[in-house]
C-alpha cells in the first residue's frame, strides 16, 4: 500500500470526519431532541429556571420570580385562576357541543323545533353528550358566580389601587361579558326554561332607557324568536369569546405589568410559606455568596428599584406552576363530578303561547327580577344603573375623593378586610349580601305569580297549556 | 414542594377516575341493559346491543322513533311472556287475525307520542316539566287513531273516540269553540290542535272545573260532568285534535283518504214547524249536521209545566211572550247586541227557516200558572234567576255565575231605596240585561203586589233602611267640600277623575273588567259603556250621581263622598255619558 494513499491534505472536511466523534449515547441524544423543543436546560440552576419561566410561550406571561405571598392561597382564593379555567372548559365543551347544535327553530314532524331535537339527541344517543352538555351548563354558571366573587375578593384587598385602577375597570367588562355569554347561552336550548328566562330578561331591559333599542338589535324581532336564536347563538359561539379573550389576555398583560398581585409594601409581618418548601435552586454562580441571578429592570428615573423585597421573591418554577395547576386540576375534577352527579335540565320546547308560572330570568338575574317586582324602574334601571356605575368606576371616585380632600394613600393594598378600608369594604359586602340574599329569595321563595313560598313546598305546578 | 406534587396527583386521579366514570356512565345505558335481559331470556347468544332507530317518514321529515331500543320485543310474537318493557304489543285492532298495524313500521310514537329520541325512561315518556305529549296510556291511546283513520262509526277500537266526536255535536262544544273543519264558534279558545297543545289531564280538569286551569273561564260547569265515561270520550275526542295529522299528509306510514268531519248542508229545507224548531233546539237527529242544541244551556216548561233542560242559561218558557219574536230572533243570531256581556255564542249560521222554526218552537209554549198569587208569580216568573230565597241566586246561577250582570240580590234592605225603581224595571225589564220586560204576562197591580211582597220578605216587619234624597246638585251650587262654585261638567276632566279613582275595577275602557274586578264579591263592577244599559231611561244622572257619592249598598261599590268633590262627580257623569252616546233625550230630574 503506497504511503501518498495513507496521507491525505487537510481541509475543513477532512479536519472535521478526523475529529474524534463522540460515542453515541442515547441520553445525549434525547437530550439533544429536548433542545430542540425547550431552550432551557434540565437542571436546578437559577438560570433554568428562569428561562423555563421566559423562554416558554405558555408561561411567559408569568413573571420570573414571585413575591412569597403569591403563593398563598389565602391571597387570592385562586378565584381569578378558576375562571379562566372554568373558561378554558367552557371553550372546550362548547366546542364539543358546537358539533352537533343547530341554532335554528324550524319545526320536525314531531312539532320540535331543530334546536330542542338537537337538545334531545344530546342528551339520549349522542356519546358523552350528556356529560359534555352538564360540564357545559354547570362551568357557565360556576364561571359567572366564581367571577363575582373574584372581584369582591380584589376588592375586599385593595387590590383595585394605583397602578391597578383601569384594570379594575377591564375586569368589570369581563364580568358583563361573563353575564352576557352565559345569557346569551341561556337561551340555545330552546326550551321552555331558556325562552321564558329569556323573554323576562329582556323584558327587564326594555325598562331600562335605550333598553328598548339594545333588546330590539340583540332580538332582531319584537319577540324572542328565531332571529334571537340565531342572534344569541352568533354571539355565544363568536362574538362574545373573542372579546372575551381578548380581554382575558388584557386583563392578565396588565397585572404583569402592574407588578404582580397586589401587596403591601412590606409584608414583613406576614407568615410566609418557608423557603425550603418554594423548591431548591443550585447556586452555579462563580461567586457563590453573590446572588445568582437577578432580573434587572428597566425604570424611570436614576434610582434603582427598592420598592421590592427581593428578599421575598423565590422563583415561579416549579412551586407557582404547580400550585397553579392544582387550581386547574382541582376545578376540572369538582366540575367532573358535578357534571356526573346533576344532569342539567331540559323542559319541554318553547312555546311562546304558554308562559312558564313563574317565569324566572336566570338565577345572576333573580336579584334584579325582584327588585323590579318591587318596582320596574327604581328596581330595574336606578338602582342597578347605580351600582353598576359605582362599582365599575370606584377606583376613580375613590381617587378623585383622595385628590379633592388631600387624603394620602391610606395603604391596604393587597391585605384582606385593612383596617383603614373598614368602611368601603363593609359597603361592598352589604351590596354582595343583599344582591346574594335578592337571588336567593329570588330563586327559592317566589312561587307562581311571584308569591312568597317556603322554599321545596310542594307547590301544584300549572304547566300551561300542558 | 413534595406536598404540592401529592396532591397534584391525588387531584389528577380524581379528574381521571372522574373522566372515566363519566365515559362508562354513557356506556352503560338502561336499553343496553334491557336488551341483554331480552336476549338472555329468548336463549339468543349472539347479538350487539344497538340503538334501535326507526324514521318514520312523513311529509315534514323523519319522525324519529328510538322506542324498540327498550321495547325491544313489541313486533315479536315470542315475547309475549315476557315482562314490560320487553313484551310483546297487544293486537290493536280487536277481533281481526291478522293485526294491519305493522309495529316494525309504524314505530310507537305515531299512537303512543312521548319523546321518541328519549332513551331512558322518564325521557322517553316525557315524563317532564312542560313535555307537550307525554306517553298515552290506556283508553287515551284511542285519540291517536285520528292520526291516520277518518272517525267512522266502524273504525274498530275507537269507540270513545267515535262517541266523544258525537258529545262534541251533542253537547254543543262546538257553539262556543272552533275547531278546523267542524265548527266556527268564537267564544271560547279555538280546539283545532288542542291535542298537540294540551295534556289529558289539563283537557280533562278544563271539561270538569272550567276554572280550574283558566280563572277567569266562563265556560258552564254542566251537569254532564259528573258522568265519567263522557268526560273521557270527550277528552279523548279533544286530545285527538291536531293541526297536523299524518293523516293529513302525502306519506303517511297508512294509507288514508279524505280527512274532517262531512258537514251537510240545511240549506234546501225549507219547512218551517215547531217541531223542526224542537229539533234544533234538543240537538236531536241532527247527525254531522250542526246547528241546535240550545238545551245543553237553556230550560224551558213544556206544556204540562215539567222542567227540561238544563240550568246554564235563562228559562226560556215565558220567553217569547216577554220578549217577542223579533227580539229573540236577533237574540239568537247575535246575542251580544242586545246583552253585550252575554256568553252565548252566536249562531249565525241558523237558515231562515230554521231561526222561523226555532221561533214557532218558542211560540208554541204555552204554559203559565194559573194561581197569580204574588208568591205563586215570583217563583214561576222569578225565582229561576233571583232564587227562591231573594238573594240572587236561582236555578241558573248556583254553580255557574254566568251571567252578566247578575240578577238583583234583593236581600240587601237597601232594595227598599228602590221601589219606584223596581216597579218600572219588572214592567219594562232592564236593557242590557237578562231582564226581560214582563208587562205582556203580568198586569200593573200584580207588578205592585210583587214589588210589595218582595219588600214585605225583604224587611220583614222591620223598619227598612233608606238612603238620604240627596238631589243633584246644579251648575252654580256651591260645592260644599270645596266652597267653589260648580262649574259646567267637562267630559275630559272626567276622564281624568275616572283613570284616578274607578280603573281598579271599573277598567280603563270602563267596561267593567278592571284589575280587581274578578277577585271582587259578585255582583261584579258595572259595565259602563253597556250601551243599551246606560241610556236606558231608568239611569239617569242623579242615580249615578247618588250611587257614586253614597256606593251601591251590596255590593263592592264604596262610597265617594270624602274622596271626590261634587264638581268631580259631575265630571265623570258627564265623561261616562260620552261614552254611551246614543243618550236618553231628557234625563229624568
Amino acid at each position: 500500500m503506497p504511503p501518498s494513499e495513507n496521507k491525505r491534505e487537510w481541509t475543513p472536511q477532512t479536519a472535521r470526519t478526523e475529529e474524534k466523534a463522540p460515542r453515541f449515547s442515547p441520553k445525549a441524544f434525547v437530550y439533544e431532541c429536548w433542545r430542540t423543543l425547550m431552550r432551557h436546560r434540565i437542571d436546578n440552576t437559577g438560570l433554568t429556571k428562569s428561562k423555563i419561566i421566559f423562554s416558554n410561550f405558555f408561561f411567559h406571561i408569568q413573571p420570573v420570580k414571585v413575591h412569597r405571598r403569591s403563593l398563598k392561597l389565602a391571597t387570592t382564593c385562586g378565584l381569578g385562576l378558576i375562571s379562566l379555567y372554568l373558561f378554558f372548559i367552557l371553550v372546550v365543551t362548547g366546542i364539543l357541543i358546537m358539533f352537533h347544535y343547530v341554532p335554528s327553530i324550524n319545526e320536525g314532524p314531531d312539532g320540535l323545533p331543530e334546536a330542542y331535537r338537537r337538545m334531545l339527541n344530546l342528551r339520549s344517543n349522542i356519546f358523552w353528550g350528556t356529560f359534555i352538555r352538564n360540564l357545559h351548563r354547570w362551568s357557565a354558571h360556576g364561571m359567572v358566580a366564581v367571577v363575582f366573587l373574584h372581584m369582591l375578593r380584589v376588592f375586599l384587598t385593595g387590590a383595585y389601587k394605583e397602578p391597578r385602577q383601569f384594570n379594575w375597570v377591564i375586569g368589570c367588562a369581563l364580568a358583563g361579558l361573563t353575564l352576557l355569554l352565559s345569557y346569551t347561552g341561556y337561551l340555545l336550548p330552546w326550551d321552555q326554561l331558556a325562552y321564558w328566562g329569556v323573554k323576562v330578561g329582556t323584558e327587564i331591559a326594555r325598562i331600562a332607557p335605550g333598553g328598548a333599542l339594545i333588546r330590539a338589535l340583540l332580538l332582531g324581532d319584537n319577540e324572542v324568536g328565531g332571529e334571537a336564536l340565531l342572534r344569541f347563538y352568533v354571539l355565544h359561539v363568536g362574538l362574545l369569546p373573542l372579546l372575551l379573550s381578548v380581554g382575558i389576555g388584557l386583563h392578565l398583560w396588565r397585572v404583569r405589568k402592574d407588578g404582580g398581585l397586589a401587596r403591601p409594601l412590606c409584608s414583613a409581618g406576614e407568615k410566609q410559606i418557608p423557603l425550603a418548601e418554594c423548591g431548591f435552586a443550585k447556586n452555579n454562580s462563580v461567586y457563590k455568596d453573590a446572588r445568582s441571578y437577578q432580573l434587572v429592570e428597566v425604570v424611570k428615573g436614576i434610582e434603582p428599584k427598592v420598592d421590592e423585597e427581593v428578599d421575598q421573591m423565590v422563583f415561579t418554577w416549579p412551586k407557582l406552576i404547580v400550585r397553579e395547576l392544582i387550581v386547574f386540576v382541582f376545578t376540572l375534577a369538582l366540575m367532573c363530578v358535578i357534571s356526573i352527579c346533576f344532569d342539567a335540565g331540559l323542559e319541554g320546547p318553547a312555546n311562546p303561547a304558554i308562559p312558564t308560572n313563574p317565569a324566572k330570568a336566570p338565577w345572576y338575574f333573580l336579584g334584579l327580577q325582584e327588585m323590579v317586582s318591587y318596582n320596574a324602574f327604581i328596581g330595574g334601571v336606578a338602582i342597578p344603573g347605580l351600582l353598576a356605575g359605582l362599582v365599575l368606576l370606584y377606583p376613580y371616585i375613590e381617587m378623585l375623593v383622595e385628590r379633592l380632600f388631600g387624603i394620602k394613600d391610606r395603604g391596604g393594598q393587597g391585605v384582606w378586610f385593612a383596617k383603614q378600608r373598614w368602611l368601603e369594604n363593609l359597603l361592598m359586602i352589604s351590596i354582595f349580601a343583599i344582591m346574594g340574599l335578592l337571588i336567593i329569595i329570588g330563586t327559592y321563595f317566589r312561587g307562581p305569580n311571584w308569591e312568597f313560598v317556603t322554599p321545596f313546598q310542594q307547590t301544584e305546578i300549572h304547566q300551561g297549556g300542558h | 414542594m413534595l406536598k404540592d406534587y401529592r396532591i397534584l396527583a391525588a387531584l389528577f386521579a380524581l379528574a381521571a377516575l372522574a373522566v372515566g366514570l363519566s365515559v362508562l356512565k354513557s356506556v352503560r345505558t338502561e336499553y343496553a341493559a334491557f336488551q341483554k335481559a331480552y336476549y338472555s331470556q329468548l336463549g339468543v347468544d349472539d347479538y350487539d346491543v344497538k340503538v334501535n332507530q326507526l324514521n318514520v317518514q312523513t311529509a315534514d321529515g323523519m319522525q324519529i322513533d328510538r322506542c324498540m331500543s327498550c321495547h325491544i320485543g313489541v313486533a315479536n310474537a315470542d315475547a309475549a311472556g315476557l315482562d314490560l318493557p320487553l313484551r310483546t304489543h297487544p293486537r290493536i285492532v280487536p277481533g281481526l287475525e291478522t293485526d294491519p298495524h305493522d309495529l316494525t313500521q309504524l314505530g310507537c310514537t305515531v299512537c303512543h307520542d312521548g319523546n321518541g329520541r328519549g332513551l331512558t325512561q322518564r325521557d322517553a315518556h316525557g315524563q317532564y316539566l312542560h313535555w307537550t305529549l307525554p306517553l298515552k296510556t290506556g283508553t287515551i291511546v284511542q285519540s291517536s287513531c285520528s292520526q291516520c283513520h277518518l272517525i267512522e262509526d266502524d273504525l274498530a277500537g275507537a269507540e270513545l273516540l267515535i262517541q266523544g266526536q258525537a258529545l262534541f255535536i251533542e253537547k254543543a262544544c262546538w257553539a262556543c269553540h272552533m275547531v278546523d273543519g267542524v265548527s266556527m264558534g268564537s267564544k271560547g279558545p279555538n280546539l283545532t290542535n288542542a291535542g298537540q297543545q294540551f295534556q289529558v289531564d289539563y283537557l280533562r280538569a278544563s271539561i270538569v272545573e272550567p276554572t280550574a286551569n283558566i280563572h277567569s273561564s266562563q265556560m258552564p260547569k254542566f251537569d254532564w260532568v259528573e258522568e265519567a265515561e263522557t268526560v273521557e270520550a270527550l277528552v279523548i275526542y279533544l286530545k285527538s285534535l291536531r293541526k297536523k295529522s299524518l293523516r293529513s299528509l302525502a306519506k303517511g306510514p297508512v294509507e288514508f283518504a279524505g280527512a274532517g268531519i262531512a258537514i251537510g248542508s240545511t240549506a234546501s229545507d225549507t219547512s218551517v214547524s215547531a217541531e223542526r224548531g224542537k229539533t234544533i233546539f234538543h240537538a236531536q237527529d241532527v247527525g254531522s249536521v250542526i246547528r241546535g242544541g240550545c238545551v245543553n244551556c237553556h230550560s224551558y216548561r213544556d206544556n204540562q209545566g215539567t222542567l227540561l233542560g238544563n240550568s246554564i242559561a235563562p228559562e226560556l218558557t215565558y220567553a217569547y211572550r216577554a220578549r217577542g219574536a223579533a227580539y229573540l230572533r236577533q237574540h239568537i243570531v247575535d246575542p251580544t247586541a242586545d246583552v253585550i256581556d252575554t256568553i252565548m255564542p252566536k249562531f249565525p249560521d241558523l237558515t231562515d227557516a230554521e231561526l222561523d222554526s226555532l221561533l214557532a218552537f218558542f211560540r208554541s209554549m204555552t204554559f203559565d200558572i194559573t194561581e197569580r198569587s204574588p208568591e205563586k208569580l215570583y217563583s214561576a216568573y222569578c225565582a229561576s234567576c233571583h232564587g227562591d230565597d231573594m238573594d240572587g241566586k236561582g236555578r241558573i246561577n248556583q254553580s255557574n255565575q254566568l251571567l252578566d250582570p247578575l240578577p238583583r240580590n234583593f236581600r240587601h234592605q237597601f232594595v227598599v231605596s228602590y221601589s219606584e225603581r223596581l216597579q218600572a224595571s219588572i214592567q219594562e225589564g232592564i236593557a242590557g240585561t237578562a231582564m226581560p220586560p214582563w208587562e205582556k204576562l203580568l198586569s200593573t197591580a200584580e207588578t205592585e203586589q210583587i214589588v210589595n211582597y218582595l219588600l214585605r220578605v225583604v224587611t220583614q216587619g222591620k223598619a227598612p233602611f233608606t238612603r238620604p234624597d240627596i238631589p243633584l246638585p246644579q251648575v252654580g251650587d256651591v260645592d260644599e267640600r270645596t266652597d267653589a262654585v260648580l262649574e259646567a261638567p267637562d267630559a275630559e276632566r272626567g276622564k281624568t277623575v275616572f283613570l284616578g279613582h274607578c280603573t281598579g275595577c271599573h277598567g280603563k275602557l270602563a267596561s267593567g273588567k278592571g284589575i280587581n274586578a274578578y277577585d271582587l264579591v259578585h255582583p261584579l263592577p258595572r259595565n259602563l259603556i253597556n250601551n243599551k244599559f246606560m241610556s236606558q231611561s231608568g239611569v239617569t244622572d242623579l242615580r249615578l250621581y247618588r250611587s257614586i257619592k253614597m256606593g251601591v249598598p251590596g255590593t263592592s261599590m264604596p262610597p265617594f263622598d270624602r274622596t271626590l268633590t261634587d264638581q268631580g262627580i259631575l265630571d265623570v257623569i258627564a265623561f261616562l255619558q260620552s261614552l254611551n252616546p246614543d243618550q236618553k233625550e231628557t234625563p229624568a230630574q
